[in-house]
């Protein structure tokens, strides 16, 4: 079977973003909605202005922005962070579906010319600057100073104060460094696809939690963690192909193998998730 | 946790509530101003809309009895400190589990069967909630991840079931499975709204489990865990059995909702019928802030609120599902502390 890198990339990169986020002590759960903001973000300024650089940075931009206001939700006026994010899920594709209809005239699929996906020596382009950087997120977290405060700000709110550092702050970067991941995730989706298709990104951002877990909240594992959901969307897309068996539970087969996946994975390593949720009511 | 920290006020959590209420409607009017077709046309629609007729006001209590039972199954599951994101699913497959009893019982049986098919929905919901809990409280999985990742697994199997052979009907040009028989039909109450004899199955609901909440040593238990997991571990209570139990009841909700809605509205499975259902389920509990008592309030509310955007929408005055946002906004500013927020605001301190 080949790599599956059109899926891994994107993976890899929203996962990155939920690692830096996580450790910093608030994860991002509207990774779902940035991914697919960040692909629709990519194929409008594409199409609109044919320049790959503005391109690039409208979807920078896109993520830095949702972030930001997660971060304000969040931080600034202290709302639960699922809750919030929740909202920014709901928010982002309904104002797609918006931006779409009134600039084409419908809310499916919108289709660029030409599909972007840059080669080096036979490999994506995308694909070898995921991995290059997954080291630099690595090096950054454990081989700086930093990266200490980054992780202090996740484990110990307390320390962080006392030492004088602002570990709000520290969360609003993690938080931007994260959306921003998670919208060229779902640029790289769609830019090499050539198009934009409505629920282009298929659940990655959640996926992506589970690659967290399972890749042990570290860079190096979670590359071959994304590797393993990769591969699995892969092998149910392949299934799908087959007209003798039942689509419908083919079409769940990703998200039920994440499950098992992330089951496992909760087994083998208890107490490391997410830290028990704040009670809502008040 | 802040030391510091004060006993809750209660009125500041109302205050809240209205405040991220207010901005929310705040929000979708503003918009409906800059960009719908005909503010002052739009704005008499938004608001009169639901209560235009009795057809209007028929549909708004059956979607309000609907959103009470989702908003229900969302606060069983917060209030006891589980995150529930499961509840398409969960509604989805109730109305599977509904549609098969429906369809598999003889005709006969009438109401005998009815309340089966009842109850075959709610437990296709709650199986599959208490699935989430049962891997929390086995293997310490998140339910966070596990209840959306489920509900999403089984939407296509759904999907996909109502088309084959085993459920499909022939010739309609909805996707949907065949009608069920007259018999098990839900009596339709206020003819040709949408509102039927299961909607009066939820205000009875709401008193029992309100009263199973706020004054047994049952609900006792879980408001300690929906407070602090840790806490409630140490006076004895068991994590697994307390992770299983909302979770499954929450499931089980949300179960009857997609029951009622296949047994009483569309007497048929039709695809993504219920669509949505859960997600303003979350934002209603949180409306509610998780009180199975103020659920019924909110429930209205929402509906309210939800039926003037579609209506809106549908009047072809503004362009997209401003529903959709109404529905965002609200989660965003729900849960934020926006009292002291905004007094610290008016005494001009940082």
């Amino acid at each position: 079977m080949s790599l599956p890198f059109d899926l891994f990339t994107p993976l890899l990169l929203a996962a990155l973003g939920a690692l830096l986020s996580e450790r910093a002590g608030i994860l991002n759960i509207a990774l779902e909605g940035q991914m697919l903001g960040g692909a629709f973000t990519a194929i409008l300024v594409q199409q609109l202005t044919g320049n790959l650089a503005l391109t690039a940075l409208a979807v920078v931009s896109f993520g830095a922005a949702t972030s930001l206001l997660l971060a304000w939700g969040t931080l600034k006026l202290k709302a639960d962070p699922f809750i919030a994010a929740l909202g920014l899920n709901l928010l982002i594709p309904a104002v797609i579906g918006w931006v779409s209809f009134s600039l084409f005239g419908n809310q499916g699929v919108i289709r660029l010319n030409e599909a972007f996906s840059p080669q080096l020596g036979g490999v994506k382009l995308t694909f070898v600057a995921a991995l290059a950087l997954a080291v630099v997120v690595h090096g950054v977290l454990f081989h700086t100073s930093w990266g200490l405060q980054l992780r202090a700000s996740g484990t110990s709110e307390d320390l962080v104060a006392s030492r004088g550092l602002n570990s709000n702050r520290l969360k609003t970067t993690a938080l931007v460094l994260s959306g921003v991941l998670g919208a060229l995730g779902g640029a790289v989706l769609s830019l090499n696809l050539g198009a934009w298709v409505q629920g282009i990104s298929a659940g990655k951002g959640w996926i992506a939690l589970v690659a967290l877990y399972l890749g042990l909240r570290r860079p190096l594992p979670l590359m071959a963690a994304c590797l393993l959901l990769a591969w699995t969307q892969q092998a149910s897309g392949f299934l799908q192909g087959l007209p003798e068996l039942p689509q419908g539970l083919l079409l769940g087969l990703p998200s039920l193998v994440t499950v098992v996946v992330f089951v496992i994975t909760s087994a083998t390593q208890r107490g490391r998730q997410r830290k028990s949720a704040k009670p809502i009511s008040r | 946790m802040n030391p510091q920290a004060k006993r809750p006020n209660p009125l500041i959590g109302f205050a809240s509530t209205a405040i991220a209420l207010a901005v929310a409607l705040g929000t979708t009017v503003v918009l409906l101003l800059l960009f719908g077709s005909d503010p002052a046309h739009a704005l008499t629609s938004f608001f009169g809309g639901p209560f235009s007729s009795s057809l209007a006001w028929g549909n708004t209590l059956n979607q309000t009895s609907l959103l009470i039972l989702t908003g229900l199954a969302a606060s069983v599951a917060f209030g006891s400190g589980s995150f529930n994101l499961g509840g398409e699913g969960q509604i989805y497959l109730g109305g599977l589990g509904a549609l098969a009893a429906a369809l598999v019982l003889p005709p006969g049986w009438g109401i005998v069967g009815l309340g089966l098919a009842l109850c075959a929905g709610v437990l296709a919901g709650g199986v599959w909630g208490g699935l989430s809990g049962a891997l929390k409280a086995r293997w310490e999985a998140d339910e966070l991840i596990t209840t959306f990742l489920l509900s999403a697994a089984i939407i296509p199997v759904v999907d996909s079931l109502i088309t084959s052979p085993l459920f499909a009907s022939a010739g309609s040009y909805l996707i949907t499975s065949r009608k069920i028989p007259h018999e098990f039909w839900l009596a339709g109450l206020l003819p040709p709204s949408n509102l039927h004899a299961g909607a009066l199955l939820v205000l009875p609901l709401v008193v029992v489990l309100g009263v199973l909440i706020s004054s047994t040593p049952w609900g006792y238990r879980l408001r300690l865990l929906g407070r602090s997991r840790a806490f409630a571990h140490y006076t004895g209570i068991s994590l697994a059995r307390y992770s299983l139990l909302p979770l499954g009841l929450s499931g089980g909700l949300h179960g009857l909702a997609g029951a009622l809605g296949v047994l009483g509205t569309q007497h048929a499975l039709v695809q993504g019928f219920s669509s949505g259902w859960g997600w303003n389920g979350i934002a209603v509990a949180l409306i509610a802030r998780t009180n199975p008592w103020a659920v019924v309030p909110a429930a209205l509310l929402f509906t309210f609120l939800d039926q003037a955007a579609r209506t809106v929408v549908l009047q072809g005055q503004f362009p997209f599902q401003l529903s959709a946002l109404f529905q965002a906004a609200i989660l965003f500013f729900i849960t934020a502390q926006l009292v002291p927020v905004a007094r610290r605001k008016l005494r001009g301190k940082p």
